[in-house]
C-alpha cells in the first residue's frame, strides 16, 4: 500500500516534456505590448515620427530583451504620458500602464529563453497570476486617486509620500542583501 | 608579464563563471527596483501621478520577487541509461529536478519526444519533480541523445541560477541488421566442421562420387547394393558375374568458411552530385548515403554468416588499423557492429586504399562494400580474386543519381560518372568477380553466391 502511494506520489510530480508554444511567442508579445504602449500616445500630440521611432524601437527591443532597451521604451513612454498633460486620468495613460508593465515582464521571460525553444502555459501561469493582482491593485489606487480631490498637495501628505518612498526603497535594500547571502551560505 | 587586457578578461570570465553557479539578479530586476524607484521619485516631485501609476507595478513586483527569496543550488540529474542500443529502439529518457526553494521556472534542454538530437530548450514550472520524454535512435552512430542544459529562475524570472551547461549524454547505436536469407558459401578446407560443402572427400552428407573401393577406404563406406547390382551383371565374354569388386559411397566433406569484409571508407555519397564536394562531418554518415548502405550491408551479411557458424573478420580499406580480426558467435557480430560504427567515425579522406594479401586468410570469401567510385577499388578486387579468393563487389552507389542543377555540365558530369562505374563494374565481372548491387532501400532481392566457375581458386 505504502509503494502504491509512494508511485502515485511520484507520479503526481513527473511532467513529461515537448507541446508547449514556441519561444518566439513571447518575442511577439514583447513586441505587440511594446508598439501598443506606443501607439496609445498617439493621443498626446507627439509627431508621427518619433512616434514611428520609438515603435521600431519597441521591436528592437523584442529582438534583444536581455538588454537595457526594455528599460529605455518604458521610460520613454511613461515620460511621454505623464508630461503629456495635466489629466492622469486618460485613456492614454491608463491602456499605457498594463501595456508597460507587461514589456518589463514579457521582455524579462523572454531573455531567459532562447526564440527556438518550447514554452509550456503552466509555466506562466504565476507570472500572469501575479501580473493580474498587481494591476488590479494599481488601478484600484488609481481610481481611489481618481475620487481624492484634485490640486497642490499639503506639504505634509507630499513629506509622508516622500518618507513611504524612502521606506520602500531602505526595504528593497535590505532585502537585496539578504537574497544574496543565502546564495553564499547555500 | 601578464597584460592588463588579459587580466580584465580572466576576471571576467572567473566573475561569469562564478555568477552561472549561483543565483543572480538579472537585468529586469534592476529595471524593475532602479526605474520604478525613479518614476515613483518622479511622481512625488513632479507632482504627476502619472509615474507612479507607471513606476508603482515594477517596483511592486521586484520587490515581492526578492520578498519571496530563492535558495539552493538546482541540478537536474538523468538517470542512467544504456551505453549502447539498437537503431529503431525506443527508449524513456527521466531526468531528476531539483528546482531550489523558491524557484518558479525551469529553463532546461531536452529532446523532443521522438526527435533525435539534445533538442530546444523547454520552459517549464518548477514544481516537477521528474522530467521524462522518449527517445527514438533511427540512425546508426555515435550520438549525443540529451544534454540537460538548465537555467532555473525565481518569480518573474528576476532572479535567475545559470544557465549551466548538462552532462552530455552520448550512445552508441549500432547499425540494424536486416533479415537475410542464407547463401551458398565457399568452402574451406581447412575446418573439421562447418556447414558448407567442400570440394575435398569427407563426413559430410553430400554425395560427391561413387567408386571402386581402394586400400584405406573404411569398409562402413562401401554401398553394398550398387557392388552387388554391379557384381550382379554378367561379363559378356565368361557369362559370369563379378562379386569381388566393392564399390564405395563418397561424400563431400563440409567445413565452415571464413569471410572478410573490406569497407570502403574513403567516400560517402548521397544521390545528389552537388553534395560530393562537401567533406564529412566527423561521426556523422548521411542517411541514405553510400556508406551508410555500406555498413548495413556489411552488418546484415555479417549476421547471416555467423549464424550459419563462418568466421567473420572487418578490414578498414582507409584505415587498416581499423580492421577486426575474424571470429565466430554473436559476440563477433555485436564486436563488428561497433567496429563498423568507429569506421563510419573515422571515414574521409586516405592517402591509399590498402588491401594486402597477409589481410585476407587463404581460402577466405572476400566482400568488398565500395561505391567503385576510382580505379584503386577496383584494382584490389582484382588482385584479390588473383590471389586465390572468391570476391563479391557489393556496389552501395546510390541510386537514382541527381545532377548538379546549378551548373550546365551537371548532366555531363554524371554521364561520365555513370559511365566510368559501369565499366568499371564490367572489367570487375570480365575477372570473375561477382557484382551485386545493395541499396539504401535495403537488401538486393537475392544475394546468393555462384561459386562455379570461381577462377583459380587456391584450396589448402
Amino acid at each position: 500500500m505504502a509503494d502504491v502511494a509512494k508511485i502515485t506520489q511520484e507520479s503526481a510530480k513527473v511532467l513529461e516534456v515537448g507541446g508547449g508554444l514556441p519561444g518566439w511567442v513571447l518575442r511577439v508579445v514583447l513586441a505587440v505590448a511594446g508598439a501598443g504602449a506606443v501607439a496609445s500616445q498617439a493621443d498626446t500630440g507627439l509627431e508621427p515620427v518619433f512616434l514611428l521611432l520609438l515603435a521600431l524601437f519597441a521591436v528592437l527591443v523584442a529582438v534583444v530583451p536581455a538588454s537595457p532597451a526594455p528599460a529605455i521604451l518604458i521610460a520613454a513612454v511613461a515620460a511621454i504620458s505623464a508630461l503629456a498633460g495635466p489629466d492622469w486620468l486618460r485613456l492614454s495613460v491608463l491602456l499605457a500602464v498594463p501595456l508597460l508593465h507587461l514589456v518589463h515582464l514579457s521582455a524579462a521571460l523572454a531573455a531567459i529563453v532562447p526564440v527556438r525553444s518550447r514554452v509550456r502555459l503552466r509555466a506562466l501561469l504565476r507570472p500572469a497570476r501575479r501580473f493580474v493582482a498587481v494591476q488590479v491593485v494599481t488601478l484600484g489606487v488609481a481610481g481611489l486617486l481618481a475620487l481624492l480631490p484634485a490640486g497642490r498637495n499639503g506639504t505634509l501628505i507630499e513629506g509622508i509620500a516622500l518618507v513611504g518612498t524612502a521606506g520602500l526603497v531602505v526595504l528593497t535594500l535590505r532585502l537585496l542583501p539578504r537574497a544574496r547571502r543565502r546564495k553564499f551560505t547555500d | 608579464m601578464i597584460g592588463p587586457a588579459r587580466r580584465v578578461r580572466a576576471w571576467r570570465e572567473q566573475y561569469s563563471a562564478t555568477a552561472r553557479d549561483s543565483w543572480r539578479s538579472t537585468d529586469a530586476l534592476r529595471r524593475g527596483l532602479v526605474l520604478g524607484a525613479a518614476l515613483v521619485v518622479a511622481a512625488v516631485l513632479l507632482h504627476h501621478l502619472a509615474f507612479l501609476l507607471f513606476g508603482a507595478p515594477l517596483l511592486a513586483g521586484s520587490v515581492l520577487a526578492l520578498y519571496q527569496g530563492v535558495t539552493g543550488t538546482p541540478s537536474a540529474t538523468p538517470r542512467p541509461m544504456p551505453r549502447t542500443v539498437e537503431s529503431g529502439h525506443r527508449a524513456r529518457l527521466l531526468v531528476d529536478l531539483d528546482p531550489g526553494q523558491g524557484a518558479e521556472l525551469v529553463a532546461i534542454r531536452l529532446p523532443d519526444p521522438g526527435d533525435a538530437g539534445p533538442g530546444p530548450v523547454h520552459l517549464l514550472p518548477a514544481d516537477a519533480g521528474v522530467l521524462t520524454t522518449r527517445l527514438h535512435w533511427d540512425r546508426w552512430g555515435e550520438t549525443i541523445d540529451f544534454r540537460p542544459d538548465l537555467l532555473v529562475a525565481g518569480p518573474d524570472a528576476l532572479l535567475v541560477h545559470g544557465p549551466v551547461v548538462g552532462r552530455e549524454g552520448r550512445r552508441v547505436v549500432l547499425p540494424a541488421v536486416l533479415p537475410l536469407p542464407p547463401g551458398p558459401l565457399p568452402p574451406r578446407t581447412a575446418g573439421l566442421v562447418g556447414a558448407h560443402r567442400a570440394p575435398r572427400p569427407g563426413d559430410g552428407t553430400e554425395l560427391r562420387d561413387i567408386r571402386q573401393f581402394q586400400p584405406g577406404d573404411r569398409l562402413r563406406r562401401v554401398d553394398w547394393r550398387i557392388s552387388l547390382r554391379v557384381g550382379a551383371r554378367t561379363h559378356p565374354d565368361t557369362g559370369l558375374g563379378d562379386l569381388t569388386t566393392l564399390y564405395i559411397r563418397e561424400r563431400h566433406a563440409e567445413a565452415d568458411a571464413d569471410v572478410i569484409f573490406a569497407l570502403d571508407t574513403r567516400a560517402d555519397v548521397g544521390p545528389e552530385l552537388a553534395g560530393w564536394s562537401e567533406g564529412l562531418v566527423e561521426g556523422v554518415v548521411r542517411p541514405g548515403g553510400s556508406l551508410d548502405t555500406a555498413v548495413t550491408a556489411a552488418a546484415s551479411l555479417a549476421a547471416v554468416y555467423l549464424r550459419q557458424g563462418d568466421r567473420v573478420g572487418l578490414v578498414d580499406l582507409g584505415r587498416p588499423q581499423l580492421g577486426l580480426k575474424l571470429g565466430v558467435g554473436r559476440r563477433q557480430l555485436l564486436r563488428l557492429r561497433h567496429q563498423l560504427v568507429t569506421c563510419a567515425r573515422s571515414a574521409g579522406w586516405a592517402p591509399r586504399l590498402v588491401l594486402r594479401p597477409e589481410q585476407l586468410p587463404r581460402g577466405a570469401l572476400l566482400v568488398l562494400l565500395s561505391a567503385f567510385l576510382d580505379d584503386a577499388v577496383v584494382d584490389r578486387a582484382v588482385a584479390a580474386s588473383r590471389w586465390g579468393h572468391l570476391v563479391l563487389a557489393v556496389d552501395v552507389l546510390p541510386e537514382p543519381l541527381v545532377a548538379d542543377p546549378e551548373t550546365k555540365w551537371g548532366p555531363a558530369v554524371l554521364a561520365i560518372l555513370r559511365a566510368e562505374h559501369a565499366r568499371r563494374l564490367d572489367a570487375l565481372r570480365d575477372q570473375g568477380v561477382q557484382v551485386v548491387r545493395w541499396s539504401a532501400a535495403g537488401a538486393p532481392p537475392n544475394v546468393r553466391l555462384n561459386t562455379r566457375g570461381r577462377p583459380r581458386m587456391r584450396v589448402r
